[in-house]
């Protein structure tokens, strides 16, 4: 009976200590500048990021904490491709101040 | 030009996790009423000036067994003089204080003029690019983290206070008390989060008020209604240099606007990181100057429905919980900003800051343990002054809506740093 529980035990410490491991596909995100619907996106340290953003009006939309700009026009929308290598929260936002949505990266 | 959260920085922290938030908030609930049961009985942290009219003193209130101390309540390190505060050379004999420096009095303030005059200079100097960094991170976060450790810093090297070698020194308005610095912080934080490019005009009108009231009213001016004077050292009264904390606390001088400017100090913090939920964003049609009125009114509601027996006397128990909050919310924003801000100081830009330091297990560590630090400290300084101010009868129950309202701000501050 011990043992069992040792092996019970042993398969949960195994499980919850697993180390996450960034999947190989990225994370892609369709967001629109003119009805923005801001949400909160997980990502796993390393992952591919793919943001397009669609908008009527000529607008710059800017990933924070990753440097990366592009200008989003009417047919035209902005791609965004880069690395999630750092961890924290950082906003995806059409300038000046529309929030389009959140990276949370671990 | 960006519009940054904080005028600064463009990273937030990472979430934290809910089952951490959710046993924080436990272990702060059970830590309070555990503590109504197990701390002392009797009031325990005078302010020194009136320990000498203690009435237990007194031979004729000879304690009731019941209430003789319980042997794990008397020795605790913390409540009776440790040997450093009181013999360490710096605490006492210092040359250069004779007061502790929160005192209203303090004849001789004046003689850190030099310092001032050092910063007074220096500040012509600053880079346009490094302003808003030298504000929202060294100055904002900085000297208050810095005067948690050493006392008032911003009473030190404010150069306002230069403006005192010729000063009219009036009586300051009694009536006025507080409520200026509390203006004056709102204003700021307004600034902060709301308005960053606001920020030039808030300091020329900071100066020129600063200015015209240290000339009419002196040093009671900067004591009583400069916001970033008051602010470090309310503060400053943690810091374990001066001789017990909880007695600094205790001696915070009860004057109008003390709620007022607590109240900002935790809403403010509190309104960033509700600002910064996508949630907020998506509520869309609140302004966010509404926001953070709307979050200062709610700390000061709170606290005013809950100690409304007591006035404003309860107020000092609340700045430890606005210490740990602010460590935890701006931790961060210190460690990686505050390294660009020295970059920018001394002219280099395009820095990259080392985050070796904002890794997310020791982002979470710092915030949990800082909130939950703040909330004991006030729990033990609430505990104490209410013995002193309730009638014996109800030494329990009279506690109870002000360890629940602190339950509620710090369980409100963990949600937010798991939401925002």
């Amino acid at each position: 009976m011990i043992r069992v529980l040792l092996v019970v035990l042993a398969l949960v410490v195994g499980c919850s200590s697993a180390p996450a491991e960034s999947p190989s596909e990225p994370v892609v995100l369709q967001l629109s500048v003119d009805e923005p619907s801001p949400q909160r996106v997980e990502v796993v340290k390393g992952q591919n990021v793919e943001i397009t953003v669609t908008s009527r009006a000529k607008a710059e939309v800017h990933v924070h904490g990753f440097d990366v700009l592009a200008v989003a026009e009417d047919g035209k929308p902005a791609a965004l491709k880069f690395v999630a290598d750092r961890t924290g929260t950082f906003e995806v936002e059409a300038h000046p101040d529309t929030l389009l949505a959140q990276l949370v990266v671990r | 030009m960006t519009v940054l959260a904080h005028g600064v920085g463009d990273r937030h922290d990472l979430p934290l996790p809910l089952d951490l938030v959710l046993q924080a908030a436990a272990v702060a609930l059970l830590a309070s009423f555990l503590g109504l049961g197990v701390l002392w009985t009797k009031p325990r942290f005078t302010p020194r000036a009136d320990r000498a009219h203690q009435p237990d003193r007194a031979p004729q209130t000879v304690r009731a067994p019941q209430t003789v101390r319980a042997p794990w309540t008397v020795r605790a390190p913390w409540t009776v003089r440790a040997p450093w505060t009181v013999r360490a050379p710096w605490t006492v004999r210092a040359p250069w204080t004779v007061r502790a420096p929160w005192t209203d009095r303090t004849p001789r303030a004046d003689r850190w003029w030099p310092l001032r005059v050092v910063v007074a200079v220096g500040l012509v100097f600053v880079p346009a690019v490094a302003w808003p960094h030298l504000v929202f991170v060294l100055g904002w976060v900085g000297v208050a983290v810095l005067s948690m450790a050493l006392g008032p810093v911003w009473r030190v090297v404010n150069p306002l206070r230069l403006v005192l070698r010729v000063s009219r020194r009036r009586a300051y308005p009694a009536w006025l008390g507080y409520w200026p610095a509390a203006a004056s912080l709102l204003a700021f934080t307004w600034v902060e989060l709301v308005e960053p490019d606001a920020l030039g005009w808030f300091l020329a009108a900071y100066a020129l008020v600063g200015v015209i009231g240290g000339v009419l009213y002196g040093e009671a001016w900067f004591a009583n209604a400069d916001g970033f004077e008051v602010y470090s050292t309310l503060l400053g009264r943690l810091s374990p240099l001066w001789g017990n904390p909880f007695r600094a606390l205790v001696a915070t001088p009860v004057k109008p606007g003390l709620v007022a400017l607590i109240a900002v100090c935790l809403g403010s913090t509190a309104f960033d990181s509700i600002g910064s939920m996508p949630s907020w964003a998506r509520l869309g049609v609140v302004p966010d100057s509404v926001g953070l009125v709307g979050a200062v009114a709610l700390v000061a509601a709170g606290y005013l429905v809950a100690c409304r027996a007591f006035g404003a006397e309860l107020a000092h128990s609340l700045i430890p919980i606005v210490a740990g909050y602010v460590v935890a919310h701006y931790y961060s924003l210190l460690v990686v900003e505050g390294q660009r801000a020295v970059a920018l100081l001394v002219g280099v830009e395009g820095f990259t800051p080392s985050e070796a330091l904002v890794a997310p297990a020791v982002v979470a560590s710092v915030q949990i343990g800082a909130v939950l630090a703040g909330h004991l400290l006030a729990v033990v300084s609430a505990h104490d002054r209410s013995l002193a101010l309730l009638p014996a009868q109800r030494h329990l129950t009279g506690q109870v809506p002000l360890l629940l309202l602190m339950v509620g701000y710090t369980a409100g501050g963990l949600a937010l740093l798991f939401a925002g």
